[in-house]
């Protein structure tokens, strides 16, 4: 499937067309038809100014360091990174929540922020998010029907009765029993509380979902059932995923494209198959390496140590070279460009881990 | 690791577990009922081992953990018996309690701002237990600190001392939280969900460290935790908890290798490995984790259990067990079922 592309610096298109959502739809994703991709981040950046605290002159953060990516219509693009690498950041600039400093975010090729206010107003619609802890994310004073209903409410331009049968199906769909909707979200269990928030986010069938950690704070056993529910739900509505996590099974078994991300930048990307079994960064390495695999006596080896550099003051050249194995002299003078590595396949590195591909 | 293995136990001069839990139960009252959060529970926890405590929120781990922690609320009641170090936990005073915690058991819980006090510097806070406890001076035990901030993986452990707890980043607090818990180099660790709140790196890394200490200083560890990965990796021993009860326990390798019990078999079912085919449709329990206020008649895995019959309705199952690996469950995976009779129609 050509799910998406992602580069640091200048648009990377993988063609997709749209298909309306709500309408069913094939899980196959529309690959191949012309027309623009679902969406399309340009060059983006986004700066904080410096708080003072950690960065005493106030120098600028730069938290998303202009990159690029497309999510195709009805495909999932996963970005992996530590906390403070601008995943989440990234995640807030598509759903409008944080504007860019630079770049462009495009739905269907258009620039939301070239936009009027009313197709503005409709594409916050059509890109809805899911959080880590639904729990922070849902109204403790509204009853389940009320929460799921308020983004349609707020749309407008549908019957109270609609909205209400509306809200019916959505609580079905998401497995929420009609009997549940008048209770209230302290009411409900983890797992339970996803639900509406997945329900809520549905509302306004929205083409793309953003999902931040959305399975990090539940069970396993309930993690599944969610991960499935999104699966159907994908293959039922044509939505698009953007999935922002730290685990990388999660990433692995959901997505069709990752990102791994690193202060700021994107230092891979590439196939979920390809990147996690050959990965051509240390620092996806890195990542493979510390993630917790379940089988006995395997412990997870902590190849990279200390924290995160501060993304007010990034390492010269090479992002990652404070803590990488490999390191060499050059990697602090010169920041190493994208190159590819196999089909969709791309990572920065001096000193890569498998040979890249002449294109 | 020197863990000594329940078959080898004669081989070691180890004569008494460092933990020993017999009959446990927890019950906590709350204004319209009482929530029976841990109900029977024996545990044995060896010098040097790490035990992983595992099962679904509500299954009564966490509770457990705060018991064998000596941190439990006033409206819990504790019966049965915990026995640390030649002696009873159960009964005692929180003054005699506070004595045992940080001396003899460290605790680390998973949001190191509820472990720390946002008013006071770094330093002395990790110092705090070396002070109380062993009487240190205030040099010393801030030397004692730099040291072990530094063996936690903190950098710059020296500058960290004057710092406060909000100028951290959460990575950074939960191993200041943990070198506070190691200060004393206690005989046993309770770590609640330590590195749940932590990126993969720093997982890694803290986890390394406990294993280092439980070699080295032959402290034993009760690793509280819904992250099978991190079990598999970490812990010698692992118990399955199912509503506030043992479900299964045994050695790491049989539980994940032979599990007995229905729910292990559905816990280790719904993982996602990176094996796991994508997209694949992944196992799931059906339900969630029963009322503890309310007492099961049966298994109170059987409403959710893909092979209850009538039986494991009716009574609680016995515990089974053979060679350290013990299971409570009618119908054992990887056993004949023909060979059994359940209880109530003997």
């Amino acid at each position: 499937m050509n799910a998406g592309a992602a580069t640091n610096a200048g648009g990377a298109f993988a063609g997709a067309g749209h298909q309306q959502a709500g309408e069913p739809g094939g899980a196959g994703g529309d690959a191949g038809q012309a027309g623009p991709p679902l969406l399309e981040l340009v060059d983006v950046s986004k700066h904080y100014r410096g708080s003072g605290l950690w960065s005493g002159a106030g120098a600028p953060v730069l938290a998303v360091s202009g990159v690029s990516l497309t999510v195709p219509a009805g495909t999932s693009v996963g970005i992996v990174g530590e906390s403070g690498c601008g995943k989440s950041t990234l995640g807030r600039l598509v759903v409008g929540l944080e504007k860019p400093t630079a770049g462009d975010v495009r739905l269907r090729g258009a620039p939301v922020a070239a936009m009027g206010r009313r197709d503005r107003r409709a594409a916050r619609y059509e890109i809805q998010m899911m959080f880590q802890d639904p729990y922070a994310a849902l109204n403790p004073r509204m009853s389940l029907d009320r929460i799921i209903e308020e983004p349609l409410r707020a749309r407008g331009g549908i019957s109270r009765a609609d909205r209400r049968a509306r809200v019916r199906r959505l609580a079905e769909e998401v497995g929420i029993a009609p009997g549940q909707l008048n209770r209230y979200p302290r009411e409900l269990s983890g797992g339970q509380r996803q639900r509406v928030g997945l329900a809520r986010a549905l509302a306004t069938s929205p083409a793309l979902i953003v999902a931040d950690e959305p399975v990090s704070a539940l069970d396993v056993s309930v993690r599944s059932q969610i991960l499935n529910l999104m699966t159907d739900l994908q293959a039922e509505h044509h939505i698009g995923y953007l999935m922002v996590s730290h685990d990388l099974t999660v990433i692995h078994y959901f997505t069709d494209q990752v990102i791994v991300m690193y202060l700021g930048k994107f230092v891979e990307s590439g196939p979920p198959e390809e990147l996690f079994r050959a990965p051509a960064h240390h620092y996806t390495r890195a990542l493979i390496d510390a993630a917790p695999d379940p089988v006995p006596g395997r412990a997870a080896a902590a190849t990279i140590r200390g924290e995160l550099p501060s993304a007010a003051a990034p390492p010269s050249g090479c992002r990652f070279r404070t803590r990488c194995p490999a390191a060499q002299p050059v990697c602090a003078e010169e920041e190493p460009g994208m190159r590819t590595f196999g089909p969709g396949h791309q990572a920065a590195c001096h000193f890569p881990l498998k040979e890249a591909v002449s294109a | 690791m020197n863990a000594p293995a329940t078959g080898r136990r004669e081989e070691t001069p180890v004569v008494a577990p460092v933990l020993q839990v017999t009959g446990l139960d927890v019950d906590i009252r709350l204004p319209s009922a009482v929530v029976h959060a841990v109900q029977d529970v024996s545990l044995e926890v060896w010098a040097g081992e790490t035990v992983g405590i595992v099962g679904e929120s509500g299954c009564g781990k966490s509770t457990l953990g705060l018991a064998l922690a000596g941190l439990l609320p006033p409206e819990a009641e504790t019966r049965g018996s915990i026995r640390q170090g030649g002696r009873e936990l159960v009964g005692l005073r929180e003054r005699e309690l506070r004595a045992i915690r940080g001396a003899e058991v460290g605790i680390v819980f998973q949001d190191p701002m509820t472990s720390l006090n946002p008013t006071k510097r770094i330093g002395p806070q990790v110092a705090e237990a070396l002070r109380l406890q062993r009487g240190a001076s205030k040099a010393a035990a801030l030397r004692a600190a730099a040291d072990m901030l530094d063996r936690v993986g903190l950098p710059r452990p020296r500058e960290q001392l004057d710092r406060f707890p909000h100028e951290l980043s959460g990575g950074m607090r939960q191993r200041v939280v943990i070198a506070s818990a190691l200060i004393c180099e206690p005989k046993v660790l309770v770590a609640d969900e330590p590195t749940t709140a932590l990126d993969v790196t720093t997982q890694a890394q803290i986890l390394e460290l406990f294993d280092g200490l439980s070699a080295e200083l032959g402290m034993a560890t009760l690793l509280v935790t819904h992250d099978m990965g991190v079990v598999a990796g970490h812990a010698n021993r692992v118990f399955v908890m199912y509503a506030g009860r043992e479900a299964e326990t045994g050695t790491t390798e049989t539980i994940f290798s032979a599990p007995r019990h229905q729910y292990t078999g559905a816990l280790l079912g719904s993982i996602l490995r990176m094996e796991t085919p994508r997209k694949s449709r992944l196992g799931t329990i059906p339900g969630r984790p029963p009322d503890l206020t309310v007492p099961a008649a049966g298994c109170p895995f059987a409403p959710r259990c893909a092979a209850a019959s009538g039986d494991c309705t009716s009574q609680l199952p016995t515990a089974s067990a053979e060679d350290g690996h013990r299971w409570s469950c009618y119908h054992p995976l990887g056993i004949q079922q023909t060979e059994h009779i359940p209880e109530a129609q003997r």
